[in-house]
């Protein structure tokens, strides 16, 4: 039942969008190459699909501009999430390590991931290197720092527990804190999934030949607003479906580790 | 000299002008085999004394033993039961109950055959699959046990175990308590602060007080062992631990009582 009214949601929500779009575009006498109808957009998206856009610098078509992001995306992303975790394991177990290093993230923190996007362009020059590297900065410090706290405040009964089975610093790591803090590591990861997925275009609009985020900049520059609708349609949807992914193994953890659920009790109480 | 020796063991907490001592100058032998339940108000340190002789918690001043030896750290020869049952979350009862055994080299087909063996002595066969959430609280504590008796501990230290349990639950799980004191003969050292759970359970009933903690009286139960908790002996022995407990005033040594 709760599915068949988030459906209707749904299509009642796109009905008005895409109605509300054609007035506009009909009425206010805006130059439809500017601002195209929905229909435009669309047969866009098949040009986009079959042949790439046309005039444009690539002759790769849309799904082969997917592949790149992805790629990019999950190269950064995976890295990121790997270094984060396992650098936010070490810091949280040695709080007065991570003492002298905090100051220093957080000053790093602030910065827009945009920022540094100048810098490594002088450093290491246009192409995949930029893009990476900003996917990987916008996911690293949530991570990091959501790591390190969960360390820090994880229940102390479970390093009651490890000591009292004299495991070493490694098993305890490995055994106890890595799979206790997991399901807030799978938050943060869930958090700095979509914000990788935003970056991920800024990355690709400078010098990138390829991506969605180069899609992007390569219609603007061939004045083709209903390619560049139907780019930016695309990063929403492709972003969209990672994020439920991602909240479908979210939850699966969650019942697993017993969070967020009714808890079951036998009748008669044992 | 006794299996556990607690000797003049101060210990405190906190540091500067905050310190607070929360036990002083406190004594005690037990022997080997022996079912002590450690009884007082809140703030009487008794949970302090159990983590002290378990090896959590760091005494000032004085010593403690075991069979010897002076303790350090704790040991997984020395299982500490907690209220809160410390099971993790993420590991089946099967894999909770196999935890401690994973540290000794023992082949994987014997870990789990003897877990299941574990699982099966506290009932719950059939179980082996569900997470502990799946569980009560009852049922919960039955797996740390069995987990605790996987690594076939010398001592079972035991902090307020069923405080957080129903009272039919509670008696059913004093009742196991016993048997496996009797059966697999363990040293029992059991914090509680149910007067009728001590006297059911115990050999004898450490009672503590307050302001620091400090051992105020010994009652020795002289009661046959599994008596009926309703019998007129019992009542006896109950309400002399009651009074014993609400004792104002401080004697140099502690009182023996036998009940």
């Amino acid at each position: 039942m709760k599915r068949i009214i988030s459906i209707k949601n749904v299509v009642i929500s796109f009905a008005i969008l895409l109605l509300l779009w054609q007035l506009v575009s009909t009425f206010s006498g805006v130059n439809p190459v500017l601002f195209p109808p929905p229909v435009k957009v669309l047969q866009a998206f098949r040009e986009l699909i079959a042949t790439g856009l046309k005039g444009s610098a690539s002759d790769t078509a849309l799904m082969g501009h997917i592949a790149a992001s992805l790629k990019r995306f999950l190269t950064g992303y995976i890295a990121s999430a790997v270094i984060a975790i396992l650098l936010g394991l070490i810091f949280g177990w040695f709080p007065k390590v991570f003492a002298y290093v905090n100051p220093v993230i957080q000053v790093i923190r602030p910065i827009a991931p945009v920022a540094w996007l100048p810098f490594l362009v002088l450093l290491v020059g246009i192409g995949d290197v930029p893009a990476i590297a900003i996917i990987f900065i916008a996911g690293f410090f949530p991570i990091l720092l959501s790591t390190v706290t969960a360390v820090k405040s994880m229940d102390p009964i479970y390093l009651k527990v490890a000591r009292n089975f004299n495991l070493n610093q490694s098993q305890t790591l490995r055994k106890i804190v890595f799979p206790s803090v997991f399901p807030q590591i799978i938050a943060s990861l869930h958090q700095a999934l979509s914000t990788c997925w935003i970056f991920l275009v800024s990355g690709e609009m400078v010098g990138a030949q390829s991506g969605l985020g180069f899609l992007i900049m390569d219609s603007k520059n061939c004045i083709r607003a209903d390619a560049l609708l139907a780019t930016m349609i695309t990063i929403g949807v492709i972003g969209l479906l990672l994020d439920i992914l991602i909240g479908v193994v979210e939850k699966m953890i969650a019942k697993k580790w017993g969070l967020g659920i009714v808890k079951y009790v036998n009748e008669g109480g044992e | 000299m006794a299996y556990i020796e607690i000797d003049h063991v101060t210990t405190t907490y906190g540091n500067g002008k905050n310190v607070v001592t929360a036990l002083e100058d406190v004594s005690l032998s037990i022997e080997k085999g022996e079912f002590i339940c450690l009884i007082g108000p809140s703030g009487c340190g008794k949970t302090t004394l159990l983590n002290a002789i378990a090896g959590f918690e760091k005494i000032s001043s004085g010593s403690i033993t075991i069979d010897g030896k002076p303790v350090t750290k704790p040991r997984i020869e020395y299982i500490t039961i907690f209220q809160n049952y410390g099971l993790l979350p993420w590991r089946t009862v099967q894999k909770n109950v196999e935890f401690g055994m994973e540290k000794r080299r023992i082949p994987k087909e014997d870990r789990s055959e003897a877990a299941r063996r574990y699982i099966k002595q506290v009932g719950l066969e059939g179980f082996e699959d569900r997470y502990p959430h799946q569980l009560s609280g009852g049922q919960q504590q039955r797996v740390a046990i069995a987990r605790a008796l996987a690594v076939e501990p010398d001592i079972l230290f035991m902090d307020e175990p069923f405080g957080a349990l129903d009272a039919i639950t509670r008696m059913k799980l004093q009742d196991d308590v016993m048997e496996l004191s009797k059966t697999e003969k363990k040293t029992i050292i059991f914090v509680t602060h149910d007067i009728e759970e001590a006297v059911f359970l115990a050999d004898r009933i450490i009672i503590l007080g307050a302001d620091p903690g400090h051992i105020k009286g010994i009652a020795t139960v002289q009661l046959s062992k599994g008596h009926d908790r309703t019998s007129d002996v019992f009542i006896q022995g109950r309400d002399k631990v009651f009074e014993l407990l609400d004792m104002k005033h401080r004697t140099e040594d502690p009182i023996e009582y036998y009940i």
